[in-house]
């Protein structure tokens, strides 16, 4: 209300002054645009708080991994600690000579990475240690004399925990030393922080940032400042450390050095279950806060240009239908100016252009009766102006005469006269008391009317049948109109109205009128008061008529309201649905196979620039031509197994490489035992004899060093191979999911599909499986090529893993009557016999976790059923056999029942 | 009816609100080593059925949970009479079976005499528990509707505790009738869980009995996976793809107690590891060269190293959270020399050495027994016994020392039901040289020990029978027919949500109590 009165006194006119127009176009623009607004910020809102919801779950499953990481690394630490006290080198040193320790801790740091080893003899006294830290740190990260952990070695056990050193993090070991008749000789210690090193080596591994905090204070970081120093971390925001030093896990989103960060912690504890400390993992957010502010942008604009749009068609709107409506307003208010003759040019088919029709009828209608009703009234007026004259004027004469004058000029008559039996007089005769014009002698015409108590009316007189005689006797002409005056059956007189122009009816009926009038006032008065009530009543049934239109009006209005109100909600909903997949859906699925991909780019681009230095020092050594053509023909032998060489155990590693490095040494290798160690880690011990021929002793190691960055190049690239599938994956799903993928059937060449499946499946057969085909003469069959190779892939997959890389794999083709045959079998161990009906299930599957989801076969029944053909299994050891069957013919009936589905499917 | 429009916004905000969906909060998924193998109570012997068909059934009476106490169950009392012979079971009412079969005196005595009577129409040739636990039972009657009666050939006092065993668990006769020989596949009890699915090889689903006479179980499923390697469950209990796993590898307990997802629970599982010397035969016919044996070996670091700590040391036959354990029985603590001197005493000569056999295949009560066997080897020959060690597959394994090939063997037991009878007369009593697949290996016979087991047996008081449990226990530790080594630890890994899970001595883990973090 205050609102509405300041903006009127700033001039605005106020929402009820305002056009319908004006209105219409108001609200349908408010209607459309808050909605839209809403809509979109609520779009955006949802989006956003799901990517950051998203970011926080992927930050914990990421810190879990690193949690992963730490606690594995504690276990290879209890693993080697017992090693080491194991060995007997120890236990031998401890009893022979204990100085000498030292020295042989110094062979073996290597092998426990980076951190203090601490040898204590049976009394817990430290004998011998050996440490890559500082003596300061030394100090701090010691297990100290007479140790409680030394202690429990000495008991026998082996023991791993985090501790809490001054100012860090770290993991200790400890394993009691024992000779080999299992004689206690004391015990080893191994203590490695959970330092900078070690985050950089997470980091390294999942290409996140770490911090490890001590209780609640940050102790070490990958995290640099914008100085370049390398931070301890970050101190906490309240409320996480306690959440997840006594409850879980806590995540929370904040910068450092100016990146957006996802923060998650996990809690770390020692062996006892007392929370030392916390591993926190941070993943960038940069992307998402430039996708965010890309998002807002996007969707800003698309809420102006959702908003224009509005503005565009609720303005179109309301012209269209208030256009109309102004002109209906118009010629209503014409019509109450009383411009009867105005035209409502409305020419549409809607209710408003009927109500402009039925208002064109009522106007017309209006304009008539108004015609009628002025002429009525002129002659009321008449009547009245006689009657008022009637009550008004005391004399009679003055009365007649003003009569008599009435009608003449009612009538434009040129004579007009009242005749009255004279009063008092014996004999009835008539004469003249008021008279216009010149007056009728002739009163012997009038008297006969009189007399007859029936008017008469003559358009010419003089040629009446009866009366024309008399008439011209008494030289009378023209159109003469007599009305016997009567009151109460007495005659009492007649007036007599005589013109050129014939009377009309009307004209009679006014003499009449007047006639009875002038015969007696109460008459008159009586006639006067009839006048009044007819007029109120004529005026009651026009505002009836306005009433009606005024509420055709409004259920217009309301039918409009409820039109716009559908729209508004239509155009809402769709836009939603699409904003809402999209952005969700990929920006989720997609970030993960990026990372990896980033990951493994960087890689190669150091590892290729590593394989040039190794280039270069391969020139350097000079082979001869043939050799460097073996070395390469070597290397391209071995690259499959770069791309899936598994790391060996490290027990297992060093003795292999220790043999190796053996040998290496005798054959004069520079370096034997490095050299040696690369070439078991790569799996690749057993060329190495091939590559001293090829390099002789002098070239071996750039050829191995070579060899190294190839392997490592390999592997790079099967990473990213496999994150490309990854990514190729998510977007075969994703047009799958909008059904871009169905192709058209068309006739295919069920060889060509097999051939081209064995190709792709090269890499599964080439290692001890024999492919047999059997190919008989096939028809072209119409089929959806992709999706039979689906098939086939399947099924020969299938085999390939039954076979278990050795064996034989049987393909037979068939025409059999309106059918083709496929057949393919292997020589596995075969399907159990409970498990062979279930096998086309979904989900069913034999494969272990990660091998596949066990989809397969049920696809490929859908697919092959879909192609109205069959497929059908039998087993037993040594031979399993799919036979698919495909009708020759267009599975017309089948395809149809399909595409019914997909499309009932589609709409449900 | 919501229109899709509707449908998908509503979907929009459920996601928007809930973000991904947790793991069913009120499922409970174990991983374990092997399925079981049928689960029918009177036919099985493993422990993976075993532990299925505690949860699907009841019996008369079972063990108060995490001891071997014996508490009501299907009967809530019990009279004893004729000097034991006799007994009067009252039985819970208005309790009926998963299928709605009322149990009654008719179901209990169906249960128990289908597997007495070969004659019976749902007898089965493998009901092989009976023979060897029940056959002092002479008959099974129904009284009225809720009250049965058990008559046994002699006074028994284990007796209760065997009716507190799976294979007498209470079955519904309608499903038995129905299924005849497939009921393992199809059981149907009392029990707090009712059976849903088994697909074999990969799970067994069992579904919260809401009309269980305890009240229904907190959670609504419990589905037991088969996850193959040690390593594999690890992973899935890390992954929360399982919320409990069994039979997890010693050397990674260390490994869970730092994850602080992951609980440990143990117990000290009631079984005992030890080494069995042949009495019968020189030159372990002579008791110093026992108590030599037992002197020599160094029990600490076999259970320290060797069962990564999962275990207590060994003094005597039966475990020291069993009723009848005797803390003041005497040890032979490590001594070398003193075994040594025992030797030199006894005139043992090293002309032959003695055969020590020992199993290949790890057992609940031994992880690594070959290696066992190694460091005793190494420990009798540091004394100056030197052995001729043979390793052999578990069959082989037993069949040679039921024989009595062996000098010395590593051997174990699993307690069945929690009686020191279980223990004492199983593996030590004359009676057992023979019977029961052979169990005392080392063939020891001392009269005055079978006089206090017998006696014991027919004993209903049970001070009385502690008593007299104490007194064989020190006959025998002075004896020493066997140098005990071990009672291994059972050690369930948990996730660090779940509660009210219950590891019994029997090593036989119960859900009943067991429920979830919200």
């Amino acid at each position: 209300m205050m609102r509405g009165r300041l903006l009127r006194r700033l001039g605005w006119p106020g929402w009820r002054n305002r056009s319908l127009r004006a209105k219409i176009g108001m609200g349908l623009g408010v209607a459309a645009i808050l909605p839209t607004l809403v809509g979109a910020a609520a779009a955006v809102w949802l989006v956003l708080s799901g990517l950051d919801q998203a970011s926080r779950h992927e930050a914990v499953r990421t810190a879990r991994v690193a949690l992963n990481l730490v606690l594995r690394q504690a276990q290879s630490m209890q693993t080697e600690a017992g090693q080491l006290a194991e060995d007997g080198v120890l236990a031998d040193l401890l009893v022979s000579s204990p100085n000498a320790i030292e020295n042989f801790l110094a062979t073996q740091q290597e092998r426990l990475a980076g951190g203090l080893i601490e040898v204590a003899d049976t009394r817990g006294h430290l004998v011998g240690r050996r440490s890559t830290f500082d003596p300061w740190r030394t100090r701090q990260l010691s297990v100290g004399e007479d140790a409680e952990p030394v202690h429990a070695a000495l008991a026998y056990e082996r023991r791993v925990t985090l501790i809490q050193a001054t100012g860090e993090l770290a993991v200790r070991a400890c394993a009691p030393v024992l000779d080999e008749t299992y004689q206690l000789r004391g015990a080893v210690v191994v203590t490695t922080p959970l330092d900078t090193n070690f985050a950089d080596l997470i980091k390294g591994a999942l290409a996140v940032d770490v911090i490890f905090h001590l209780g609640d204070a940050p102790a070490a970081s990958t995290f640099f400042g914008p100085d370049g120093r390398r931070l301890s971390g970050r101190s906490l925001p309240p409320g996480v450390a306690s959440q997840v030093l006594h409850g879980g896990t806590a995540t929370d989103l904040s910068e450092v050095s100016g990146h957006a960060y996802t923060f998650a912690y996990v809690p770390l504890q020692d062996s006892a279950g007392h929370r030392v400390g916390m591993l926190g993992v941070a993943t960038s957010r940069d992307a998402l806060v430039t996708a965010r502010a890309q998002a807002i942008r996007l969707l800003g604009f698309a809420a102006a240009g959702a908003a224009i749009f509005a503005i565009l068609f609720s303005t179109g709107l309301s012209r269209r239908i208030g256009g109309p409506l102004r002109r209906l307003h118009e010629a209503a208010l014409a019509v109450a100016r009383g411009d009867l003759e105005h035209q409502i040019p409305v020419e549409t088919g809607d209710e408003v252009g009927e109500l402009a029709q039925a208002f064109g009828v009522m106007t017309r209608a209006l304009k008539e009766n108004q015609d009628r009703l002025a002429a009525r009234i002129r002659e009321m007026m008449t009547i009245h102006e006689i009657g008022r004259a009637v009550s008004s004027v005391l004399s009679l004469d003055e009365v007649l005469s003003k009569v008599a004058t009435s009608v003449a000029g009612v009538l434009q008559a040129q004579t007009c006269a009242l005749l009255l039996e004279s009063p008092g007089e014996g004999e009835k005769r008539l004469h003249v008391r008021a008279a216009f014009g010149s007056i009728l002698s002739k009163i012997a015409l009038s008297e006969l009317v009189a007399a007859a108590g029936a008017p008469l009316r003559a358009e010419q007189i003089e040629l009446h049948p009866e009366l024309g005689g008399m008439a011209r006797a008494a030289g009378v002409t023209g159109a003469l109109l007599l009305v016997p005056l009567q009151l109460k059956d007495r005659t009492l007189g007649s007036l007599a109205v005589a013109r050129l122009v014939p009377f009309s009816d009307g004209d009679q009926r006014l003499v009449d009128t007047i006639a009875d009038q002038a015969a007696t006032a109460f008459e008159n008065a009586r006639l006067y008061s009839e006048v009044t009530a007819f007029s109120e009543a004529l005026e009651r049934k026009v505002l009836e008529r306005t009433h009606e239109l005024v509420e055709t009006n409004r259920a217009l209005e309301r039918a409009l309201r409820e039109l716009r109100e559908t729209q508004t909600q239509l155009i809402h909903s769709e836009r939603m649905a699409g904003l809402g997949l999209l952005v969700a859906g990929v920006a989720h699925e997609i970030n993960s196979p990026a990372a990896a991909i980033k990951g493994s780019v960087e890689a190669l681009g150091d590892g290729v620039g590593r394989l040039l230095a190794c280039a270069r020092a391969l020139r350097q050594i000079e082979l001869p031509v043939d050799a460097g053509l073996k070395f390469y023909q070597l290397l391209e032998e071995l690259k499959p197994r770069f791309e899936q060489a598994s790391i060996a155990a490290p027990l297992a590693v060093r003795r292999k490489a220790r043999e190796l490095g053996a040998q290496l040494a005798l054959a004069g290798i520079h370096d034997a035992e490095d050299t040696a160690r690369t070439l078991v880690e790569l799996s690749v011990a057993d060329i190495a004899e091939e590559l001293i021929a090829i390099g002789g002793a002098s070239g071996f190691g750039a050829l191995v060093s070579y060899l190294q960055e190839i392997a490592y190049l390999s592997r790079n690239i099967a990473a990213v191979k496999t994150s490309i599938h990854a990514v190729a994956r998510i977007v075969g799903a994703l047009k799958s999911y909008s059904h871009l993928d169905q192709e058209q059937s068309a006739m295919a060449d069920l060889h060509a599909g097999l051939e081209t499946t064995l190709v792709m499946l090269h890499h599964e057969l080439k290692y001890g499986i024999r492919v047999e085909r059997r190919y008989g003469t096939l028809p072209m069959v119409p089929a959806f090529v992709d999706e039979l190779n689906q098939v086939w892939t399947n099924i020969i997959h299938n085999a390939v893993q039954a076979l278990s890389g050795q064996g034989a794999i049987t393909i037979e083709t068939r025409h059999e009557g309106d059918q083709v045959v496929v057949r393919i079998s292997d020589n596995g161990p075969g399907v159990p016999a409970h498990i062979l009906p279930r096998i086309f299930d979904p989900f069913f599957t034999t494969k272990q976790k990660g091998e596949g989801t066990g989809l397969g076969l049920g696809i490929v029944r859908r697919i092959i059923e879909k192609h109205g053909g069959r497929i059908e299994v039998e087993s037993e050891p040594g031979r399993t056999v799919f036979t698919v069957r495909l009708p020759v013919e267009r599975p017309g009936a089948a395809r149809e029942h399909v595409l019914d589905r997909a499309l009932a499917g589609s709409s449900a | 009816m919501l229109s899709p429009v509707r449908r998908f916004m509503a979907a929009l905000l459920l996601a928007a609100c809930a973000g991904p969906q947790g793991p069913d909060k009120t499922t409970l998924t174990v991983g374990r080593a092997a399925d079981a193998i049928s689960l029918d109570p009177a036919r099985i012997s493993d422990v993976e059925s075993w532990e299925v068909c505690e949860q699907i059934f009841d019996h008369l009476v079972r063990y108060r949970a995490g001891t071997t106490e014996v508490e009501p169950d299907l009967a809530t009392s019990w009279d004893v009479a004729d000097e034991g012979t006799s007994w009067t079971f009252h039985l819970r009412r208005g309790v009926r079976f998963h299928d709605g079969t009322p149990m009654n005196a008719d179901a209990v005595v169906f249960s128990l005499e289908r597997q007495r009577d070969p004659n019976h129409p749902n007898h089965e040739p493998d009901f092989v528990y009976w023979g060897n636990n029940y056959g002092n039972i002479q008959s099974i009657e129904r009284v009225d509707e809720y009250t049965v009666h058990i008559s046994v050939d002699r006074p028994y006092a284990p007796f209760l505790a065997y009716l507190a065993m799976v294979p007498v668990a209470i079955v519904s006769p309608t499903a038995v009738k129905k299924w005849g020989h497939e009921f393992s596949r199809h059981p149907v009890g009392t029990g707090p869980f009712r059976f849903v699915e088994w697909v074999r090889g990969e799970r067994i689903s069992l579904a919260a009995n809401p009309d269980s006479w305890e009240g229904r179980p907190k959670i609504s499923h419990l589905v037991y996976r088969t996850v193959g390697g040690e390593r594999d469950r690890l992973v899935a209990i890390e992954s929360g793809s399982v919320d409990v796993a069994y039979q997890i590898a010693p050397k990674d307990i260390g490994y869970v107690g730092l994850h602080p997802d992951l609980q440990v629970l143990r117990t000290a599982a009631h079984n005992v590891a030890f080494i069995a010397m042949n009495t019968q035969r020189a030159p372990f016919d002579d008791v110093r060269v026992r108590r030599a044996v037992n002197y020599a070996i160094n029990k600490t670091l076999i259970v320290k190293l060797l069962y990564q700590s999962l275990a207590v040391p060994a003094y005597g036959p039966l475990p020291p959270n069993m009723w009848g354990y005797d803390p003041a029985l005497p040890r032979y603590d490590y001594d070398p020399e003193h075994a040594r001197a025992l030797l030199r005493e006894a005139g043992y000569s090293k002309a032959r050495r003695p055969r020590f056999y020992v199993m290949s295949t790890p057992r609940p009560y031994v992880g690594a027994p070959e290696r066992v066997g190694r460091v005793i080897a190494r420990n009798l020959h540091d004394v100056g016994m030197d052995v001729d060690l043979i390793v052999s597959p578990l069959a082989r394994h037993f069949d040679a020392t039921v024989r009595g090939e062996h000098d010395l063997c590593l051997r174990g037991w699993t307690g069945d039901n929690g009686d020191p009878d279980n223990f004492l007369y199983t593996l030590l009593d004359r009676d057992t040289l023979t019977t029961r697949r052979g169990s005392n290996v080392a063939f020891y016979r001392n009269p005055e020990v079978h006089g206090l087991l017998m006696w014991a047996q027919e004993t209903f008081d049970r001070s009385e029978r502690e008593q007299l449990y104490r007194k064989a226990q020190h006959i025998i530790a002075r004896d020493a027919p066997w140098a005990p080594l071990a009672h291994a630890e059972v050690a369930v890994v948990v996730r660090a949500d779940v509660h009210g899970v219950s590891v019994d001595p029997s090593s036989m883990v119960y859900y009943r109590n067991a429920w979830r973090n919200p």
